[in-house]
């Protein structure tokens, strides 16, 4: 097994991503800090995303192209009907009142986001799930 | 009324924990959840509708 000593930019990339989570952290929503600290972390991942996609696009032109991936219709399916129940439930709850009998997804997750160590970790996998959407599909 | 709502979150979150424990056991033709959102992003659209989702997540979650 060896051992890959991550780059100076990837090594960049991620101490400002754990900043921003921690900056953030000790914000409270509405706020000006938290407008800036959530929209830094927005920009940075998609600018670092879209970096990672070009070079990945200049990398597949230089090799042939790979297969497609195939994926098992019912497990599209399977996933695609959990999400759209999870979309009509929350839709369905977020248009019922009183909140506190019908809460939806972001009043759950307040109690996580309301404590400031649990707020730096949702907010850094929150930064990590966005940067994971640029890799290469 | 709060606890019928909670009890069906809960049965949701159950429901997606089991398609990813199956997913990964590869029963039948269920994938696990990383592999579902794989093909989703091989297309522009359905990486872009990804992208926005994430940035209303974000914004919603931690700014408004």
């Amino acid at each position: 097994m060896s051992l890959r000593i991550p780059s100076w930019p990837a090594v960049a990339v991620i101490g400002a991503a754990a900043a921003d989570s921690v900056v953030a952290a000790t914000g409270q929503p509405f706020t000006w800090r938290a407008d800036i600290t959530t929209a830094l972390g927005l920009v940075g991942t998609i600018a670092c995303g879209l970096v990672v996609l070009l070079r990945q696009r200049r990398r597949a032109a230089e090799s042939p192209p790979a297969g497609a991936i195939a994926l098992p219709t019912a497990g599209g399916a399977a996933w695609a009907a959990w999400a759209a129940a999870i979309v009509a439930f929350e839709l369905l709850n977020f248009y019922t009142a009183p909140r506190s009998r019908h809460p939806t997804i972001s009043s759950l997750l307040s109690i996580l986001t309301g404590h400031e160590v649990l707020r730096a970790v949702l907010f850094a996998a929150w930064l990590g799930a966005g940067y994971w959407l640029w890799g290469s599909a | 009324m709060r606890a019928v709502t909670l009890l069906l979150w809960a049965i949701l979150l159950v429901a997606g924990v089991a398609l990813e424990i199956l997913g990964r056991r590869r029963l039948g033709e269920l994938v696990p959840l990383d592999r579902a959102l794989q093909r989703l992003r091989s297309v522009a659209i359905g990486r872009a509708a990804l992208v926005l989702a994430w940035m209303w997540l974000g914004w919603h979650l931690f700014a408004r």
